[in-house]
């Protein structure tokens, strides 16, 4: 933001406070929980309105017989102090008060809490992986249709330290992505969470679902959207460097888009799976390489492979880039356990690998003139 | 007068010491506990005598198919692997889903095979979905029952044979059964790693 | 005043067995600590002024974060704490030391060195800018903790951190219990006392949990096991367990004390007796139970059973019943009082509205399906600042303007102490209310860049994170002035106030109550 639009935003907000309430409620800002467009979120934007308002209604006459009293009972007023203090009566009145309002906000949430629970209906399952910094979704009922989905590349450009990008000129700044997940309307969507490395949460508040994603572990949600549209949401658990750049986009639509979007992906699957045997050139994959790399391996070894010295490894003249090649293609392909650095035989066709590992090898200065081939990556 | 007062303050001193202590204990001792606290409430089912190998499969199937088939529900079954973290796998049900009745015996095979160039020690660690589904399943023959040793390059298709108790409630309309693989000598190469780095 | 000799300079606060000294040196260090997690806060409303990325890296944001909430929960608030309970607790039962000295001598210089040792990673090798220190959030939860490279100094810090807590509350135990003067029974302590030993008993019971989990940490990391890694057949949800068992009761350690004070506080300037200060006894200690049963009420959404999340959501907002009737009884103490509002009944006010808000969006968030919205949003950051901020740390702040008189010997300022309490209140409220709304509105905690959607509400949001940060100066600045001179106090200092501490000279003597006195 400018400093020109940092001036614009202030004096709108100074003009949003002398005008006091109706202006800020007229503004384009949210103040309050969005009723979302499930049952389960309009349920959850229920509870915390009830509780919202009870709290309010306490905090009013608590509030009021405490100023009542600051305005009233004070020395300089001449308020003498009275020496009262102690009354079981009213201590028992005010015990069983707040406990009674507790019974009145239990059942409500009793009944929510049960009925999100309640997986005893589904007509499809998406699994959901976690992986740092993006999601990977595959589709269990329908075969190939399998993909991974990060923040897509407008946003990731602009979001960079001294991008001089202006992310007000982005759309959807930070929550979209290049892969969206498709999801018919009114079908119950079973979704089974889980992760690859560390705990995420996959979070879409439109749609009332928030689970942790927990490595080694399924955890089980689901939502129903009979409105088609598309919901965003991010990573709700701190999962690292890129914790705030990982969102999550669903695209709800008719039974008939869906099916067309299906077909898609599927002839997508099989044109991928027809590379795995093809040889390239290494021109090609150094084009392709360079294109993988950016998406995939910058976010923490540099686009310049330059690495974060004693947190992520240089790529430049480093002893995996420039030594063994199989012991390459092992690091790139297994990941190494204890570390972020993810196996990527799951998220990276063998064409992408053999292209990045390629460029690696001959890039930042590395000039060890290797090609690999899709049909060495084992 | 003083003496006395420094007395009960070693008394205070050994005490508090002594709890702090007990409670260090307590803290590894919440380990153990929330595994038993899961069983007494069925949330790990049978799970965790498959991992202590105190899994009587016999008698487990014997109680889920106590209450016959029930031909007049079906329940879906989902297969599916989750991460092996760490390891190099090539690991994969050979079938996806199907669906049966409750009480009947069903089996299906997973497909393992060891990518790197060493000799793997490794132990399947199951789990299901939802979780409350876990002591309606019977496994009369798993590959999660023991170890599997690999060589390199070796690959194997292991089988699971299970029921599923027909007493299963209605509200649990499909199982997902979920496998991965830890390394069985995990902590003795952690151990190595953490040596060799330093 | 018995003029004993005692060493002078540095000496006298290295080897210093005196309870004042040992206090002061804990409330100085704490202030420091407040300093640096502040000036880490600072870094982090920078940085979420406006959305995009201006200032730092996404992992130097992320260790900001972490090593903010470290540093403010075990390095400013719960020496603090100690501190105020070093100075006061033997003053007020009329002891004339702590039970242990020695003792509280290790308890406090162990301190330094934690802290040192948590914060240097941040300085060691490779790029400071990229943040080399611990960015996994100060609640660091496996297996994120276990992929830092430099896991071992954290654990030690956590060690240290431990045992020093750990020693101070036997120390303050054993006080409380043997060194009371003649006719000072239980039911007679000053709430302050009272809070402290329930505090001090909580501290014993969870930080060797702590230490625990973080031994399980330092083996899973360093020595092949598995407590927490899924790798080799651990549970990573096991460690959040763990952690919280450890986490609750310690979210109680910081605020049962600061019950305390303001207890000691409102009835002083209201010139009127505690009300219902039996049932503050028995509601301090009932939070106390409670802190240990509900500690899943943060991991709503691990997935745990539905049984498991009822129990945890109707425990929790059982707590909302004895802090209702502190609120009550605070509200019933100023009732018909004479009331004056000198800076530190100020404070005590503010903490009673304040953090009464905190209480009531805590409840909002026990509620477990709309916690379902809620978890991991800004509307979280804004409850446990407006519980731990407008709640321990104004508590703390008026605390140390009561009290300061007597500690002094001179009387601070009351034109500066008003103008930093104004200054402090409306812009912490700036800081914080607007929280609410981000959260709400769906921005996830500890992200460094948003979408512009949330850019108004957090741009005000640092401002008033700008200007409370800068009225903390005003503080440092009034204290010193007060303890180079002033208005002398006198020894009663305010004309309500009541406790034995009030029957000393001002400024205390080094030495206090060697004649026990008598309590009637």
């Amino acid at each position: 933001m400018s400093a020109s639009k940092t001036i614009k935003t202030l004096s709108r907000l100074l003009c949003a406070a002398l005008l006091l309430g109706p202006a800020i409620a007229n503004a384009d800002y949210e103040l309050n929980l969005m009723p979302g467009v499930t049952e389960i979120s309009q349920m959850q934007y229920d509870l915390h309105m009830l509780v919202l308002w009870l709290v309010t209604v306490v905090g009013i006459l608590v509030f009021g017989v405490m100023i009542y009293s600051i305005i009233k009972h004070r020395k300089s007023k001449g308020a003498q102090a009275a020496q009262f203090h102690e009354s079981t009566t009213v201590e028992v009145i005010w015990t069983i008060i707040p406990f009674a309002i507790l019974v009145a906000i239990a059942v409500p949430a009793t009944k929510g809490l049960l009925e999100m629970e309640d997986t005893s209906k589904y007509d499809m399952s998406i699994k959901v992986t976690g992986i740092q910094w993006k999601w990977e979704y595959d589709y269990i009922d329908e075969d190939g249709v399998k993909f991974i989905s990060q923040l897509d590349e407008a946003s990731e450009n602009a979001r960079k330290l001294g991008s001089g990008v202006d992310v007000t000129t982005v759309e959807n700044y930070l929550l979209d992505v290049d892969n969206p997940i498709v999801v018919p309307s009114n079908k119950r969507v079973r979704l089974l969470i889980t992760a690859a490395d560390v705990i995420h949460a996959w979070w879409v508040p439109d749609l009332g679902v928030k689970r942790d994603a927990i490595p080694g572990f399924i955890n089980e949600s689901w939502f129903y959207a009979e409105k088609e549209g598309t919901y965003r949401g991010q990573c709700a658990e701190l999962c690292g460097k890129d914790h705030g750049f990982m969102p999550i986009v669903v695209k709800v639509v008719s039974q008939a888009d869906y099916d067309a979007w299906v077909a898609n992906q599927k002839a997508a699957a099989s044109a991928s799976a027809a590379e795995d045997t093809k040889t390239f050139g290494m021109d090609e994959l150094m084009a392709r390489g360079k294109g993988v790399y950016d998406k995939s391996c910058a976010a923490c070894h540099g686009p310049t492979g330059a690495g974060v010295p004693g947190v992520f490894p240089a790529m430049a003249g480093s002893k995996i880039t420039t030594g063994d090649i199989a012991a390459h293609i092992d690091i790139v392909v297994n990941g190494k356990p204890g570390t972020a650095m993810a196996a990527y035989r799951s998220q990276l066709s063998k064409a992408d690998l053999a292209a990045v590992i390629t460029y690696e090898r001959n890039a930042f200065g590395n000039k060890t003139g290797d090609v690999v081939q899709p049909t060495d990556i084992k | 007068m003083s003496t006395d007062k420094d007395k009960q303050n070693r008394k205070v001193l050994g005490v508090s010491s002594f709890v702090a202590i007990a409670m260090f204990g307590f803290g590894f001792a919440l380990i153990p506990l929330y595994d038993v606290f899961c069983d007494a409430f069925g949330i790990n089912g049978s799970f965790s005598a498959i991992e202590d190998g105190t899994y009587n499969a016999e008698a487990e199937a014997q109680k889920a198919m106590a209450g016959g088939v029930d031909r007049s529900r079906t329940i879906d079954m989902q297969f599916l692997v989750n991460d092996s973290i760490g390891l190099n796998l090539d690991f994969k049900p050979l079938t996806k889903k199907l669906t049966l009745n409750p009480g009947e015996v069903k089996e299906v095979s997973y497909y393992v095979k060891n990518r790197s160039d060493k000799t793997i020690t490794i132990q399947a660690i199951p789990d299901i979905t939802p979780n409350n589904a876990k002591k309606y399943l019977a496994k009369i023959e798993c590959f999660c029952f023991q170890q599997q040793t690999l060589k390199p390059g070796e690959e194997k298709e292991m089988p699971l044979r299970f029921v599923v108790n027909s007493a299963i409630p209605e509200t649990i309309p499909v199982l997902t059964m979920t496998y991965r693989f830890i390394n069985s000598h995990y902590k003795a190469e952690q151990k190595l790693n953490a040596e060799t780095r330093s | 005043m018995s003029d004993h000799h005692h060493p002078t300079g540095i000496k006298r606060w290295l080897f210093t067995t005196n309870h004042k000294d040992i206090g002061t040196l804990y409330l100085w260090f704490s202030f420091i600590m407040l300093l640096i997690g502040g000036s880490m806060a600072m870094v982090i409303r920078a940085e979420l002024f406006e959305p995009g990325m201006q200032v730092v890296e996404p992992n130097f944001f992320n260790m900001m974060t972490t090593m903010h909430g470290l540093i403010m929960v075990f390095g400013a608030i719960m020496p603090a704490f100690v501190g105020f309970a070093n100075w006061l607790v033997p003053m007020m039962v009329g002891a004339p030391d702590m039970a242990l000295p020695r003792m509280n001598n290790w308890s406090f210089w162990i301190l330094p060195f934690a802290g040192t040792m948590l914060l240097m990673p941040m300085f060691m090798g490779g790029d400071f800018l990229q943040g080399q220190g611990p960015a996994f959030g100060w609640t660091f939860y496996e297996p994120l903790s276990g992929q830092y490279n430099k896991l071992g100094f954290f654990i030690f810090a956590v060690h240290l951190l431990g045992f020093s807590s750990i020693m101070g509350s036997i120390n303050i135990i054993a006080t409380i219990l043997n060194m009371r003067a003649p006719g000072m029974t239980l039911m007679k302590m000053p709430l302050f006392v009272w809070t402290w030993l329930i505090t001090a008993f909580l501290l014993i019971a969870v930080m060797p949990v702590l230490a625990g989990a973080v031994t399980m940490m330092l083996t899973d990391k360093y020595f092949g096991t598995s407590f927490f890694d899924a790798a080799g057949g651990g549970d990573p949800v096991l460690f959040q367990h763990v952690f919280w068992f450890f986490g609750h009761p310690e979210v109680y350690i910081m605020i049962l004390p600061a019950f305390g004070i303001v207890s000691q506080i409102i009835p002083t300037f209201a010139r009127k007796p505690l009300f219902g200060y039996a049932s503050m006894v028995y509601a301090t200690a009932a939070i106390a139970f409670l802190s240990f049963i509900v500690w899943a009420h943060h991991m709503f959404t691990v997935g745990m059973p539905v049984a498991g999340e009822l129990y945890f959501m109707y425990a929790t907002v059982m707590i909302a019943v004895p802090t209702a009737v502190k609120v009550f009884n605070w509200a019933a103490t100023m009732w018909k009082g004479s009331m004056t509002f000198e800076t530190p009944m100020l404070w005590a006010i503010a903490f009673v509205f304040l953090f009464t808000i905190g209480g009531f969006t805590g409840l909002m968030l026990g509620v477990a399906p709309a916690d379902f919205q809620y978890h991991d949003t800004y509307f979280v950051v804004a409850h446990f600042h407006y519980v731990l901020v407008t709640g321990a740390l104004f508590a703390l702040i008026g605390g140390v303007y009561y009290w300061l008189p007597k500690w002094t010997g001179n009387m601070y300022s009351e034109k500066l102490g008003k103008l930093h309490f104004w200054l402090s209140t409306i812009s912490v409220n700036v800081l914080f209310f607007p929280q609410h709304f981000i959260g709400l509105e769906g921005m996830p905690r500890r992200i460094p860049d948003y979408n512009p959607m949330f850019a108004d509400w957090n741009m005000i949001s640092s401002i008033g994170g700008f200007v409370f940060g800068a009225s903390q100066l005003i503080f440092l600045y009034t204290v010193i002035k007060c303890i180079r001179g002033g208005e002398k106090a006198t020894d009663q200092v305010w004309e309500g106030a009541e406790g034995l501490e009030w029957t000393i000279p001002s400024p205390a003597p080094y030495h206090t109550f060697e004649t026990a006195p008598e309590v009637k």
